[in-house]
């Protein structure tokens, strides 16, 4: 394991006081926090190699798009990708699906295909698809879950295209089983789109043994910057896909009738990338693989062990999501009977204690399990068991001051 | 900040004017997608003025204690006075201390009532 005071110590927001308290940061599946190297890493990159990637002949061009090169090979070997080519950088997972939706989508969609999705989506691994569906006179299959939040829909017979999945629930935490969905899917002739957003950051993710085709998260969950995310693409996968966004940098050579689109990965890069972000992710992956995933996943589960425990005996509230802590990551949504989420966010946040409520981008879940709202406690490797315990102060709090 | 202050909470705990009116003339549905609140508004406008009002529905303190707030503010005004009243106004009164996002969960009740104002 690992000294989780050091590492608290590594980011500086972690030691501001909110409301004269100290803080204790919930709201990781929302965004995580930044250590100095990250920021450190951002700094140097606009104080000492700033240029524009690709094609510059001067040294600070090159200096630039080594850096931005070495880190799409970070990625790569983070999530265990076979080519540096696979991995395209994105704004982040929404706009890594909106880009297979449109790119991959248009051309491989036909009247009366069938698209799958599942219940326990978010809203950004629905809607692209939604759209594409209604442009194509496709179907939207919906794979029903079960009350933990783990697909039950069979793929049998379906005959999809794509299925799109996401790998850890934002709102149940659960961890699918990929592989068995892959393996299913790809019987039927589908393609496998997962949406990794709340894994990659928790866990140690080899798209090459879930064998999906494509796989895609954000960096300033895995505490990397915003406006930097990943899709990993098989590489015979992606070098049939047309462009998404076209424009500079993504071409080879243009007519005023004609021009013909640069290879893959740049051919999906157009205009100026987001090069600080990327130079921003490599230093988040290089503290993630310091630390090791497999122990900050020992580390959540130490802390949902904790958590869930103490929370399960505080009567009126409900927690959700798989029992088997070593099937979710590291996040609780739960309702407490009588007391609104947003009121519940309140009364934590003059206690210091940042969490989330509402929907969470996943209102069809929510309907399904009959509540309009939750309050979600998301932990990552910098959270201690005090931060569980001002948690459950803050609830005893707002508790005194809001039950009828 | 404390923007649950007693006398809030007196009137998400007891609101006042929480009920349906057996003769309305307008009903209004309003909710707000963010946080899943939602307030029926029901008003019995004679002559111009708003003679009764009741409200009912399920969301946080603040947009149940905003709407007890709004409802016993707008009893016995004029239309023309209540569909004047802002929703800068609704948030002083309900809590100066509002934050952003609690604002919206304070004037919910003031969108509904300008609905059924119409």
């Amino acid at each position: 394991m690992f000294d989780v005071a050091k590492v608290k110590s590594d980011f500086p927001i972690l030691s501001r006081e909110i409301n004269g308290k100290k803080l204790s940061y919930l709201d990781n599946a929302a965004t995580s926090q930044k250590p100095q190297v990250v920021i450190d890493a951002i700094n140097n990159f606009y104080k000492n190699h700033n240029a524009n990637v690709h094609r510059g002949v001067h040294t600070l061009s090159e200096e630039a798009t080594a850096m931005y090169e070495e880190a799409r090979e970070k990625v790569a070997r983070f999530i265990n990708a076979r080519h540096p080519e696979e991995i395209i950088f994105t704004k982040g997972t929404t706009e890594a699906v909106n880009l297979v939706a449109y790119s991959w989508g248009r051309k491989n969609i036909k009247k009366g295909d069938t698209i799958a999705v599942t219940e326990i989506e978010h809203h950004s691994n629905i809607i692209p698809w939604q759209i594409l569906a209604k442009e194509k006179n496709a179907n939207l299959k919906v794979l029903s879950i079960d009350e933990e939040g783990f697909v039950t829909g069979s793929l049998q017979g379906l005959k999809p295209k794509i299925v799109a999945v996401s790998h850890a629930s934002n709102v149940l935490g659960t961890i699918q089983e990929i592989k068995d969905i892959s393996r299913e899917a790809h019987l039927e002739g589908a393609l496998v789109f997962v949406d990794g957003a709340q894994a990659v950051p928790h866990m140690k993710v080899d798209v090459l043994s879930l064998d999906c085709d494509f796989y895609a998260f954000s960096g300033h969950k895995m505490l990397s910057p915003m406006g930097i995310g990943v899709l990993y693409v098989k590489k015979e996968i992606l070098e049939n896909m047309e462009p998404y966004q076209v424009g500079g940098g993504m071409i080879k050579e243009v007519f005023f009738d004609r021009a013909t689109y640069a290879d893959i990965p740049g051919r999906f890069e157009a205009g100026t990338p987001n090069v600080s972000g990327a130079v921003g992710l490599g230093a988040g992956i290089d503290y993630l693989n310091r630390i090791g995933m497999e122990n900050i996943s020992e580390h959540e589960v130490g802390l949902l062990n904790y958590s869930l425990a103490k929370l399960n005996l505080v009567p009126g509230l409900k927690t959700y999501g798989p029992t088997d802590v070593k099937r979710r990551t590291g996040l609780i949504a739960f309702t407490l009977e009588g007391i609104h989420p947003h009121d519940l966010a309140s009364v934590l946040d003059t206690e210091g204690v940042a969490i989330r409520s509402g929907h969470h981008c996943t209102m069809p879940l929510h309907n399904k399990l009959k509540i309009p709202a939750t309050a979600r406690a998301s932990f990552y490797l910098y959270n201690t068991k005090e931060d569980v315990d001002a948690l459950l102060y803050g609830i005893e709090k707002a508790e005194r001051i809001l039950k009828r | 900040m404390d923007i649950y202050r007693e006398e809030l909470m007196d009137h998400f705990k007891n609101p006042r004017n929480y009920k349906k009116l057996p003769t309305p003339t307008k009903s209004v549905h309003e909710s707000n997608p963010l946080c899943g609140d939602m307030i029926d508004l029901e008003v019995l406008v004679e002559n111009g003025v708003i003679k009764d009002i009741g409200f009912s529905g399920a969301g946080c303190a603040i947009s149940i204690a905003s709407a007890s707030i709004l409802t016993e503010k707008v009893k016995g005004m004029r239309v023309k006075d209540a569909k004047k009243i802002t929703k800068m106004e609704v948030a002083q009164s309900v809590n100066p201390d509002l934050t952003i996002s609690r604002v919206k969960c304070a004037t919910l009740s003031l969108s509904a009532l300008h609905k059924a104002l119409v």
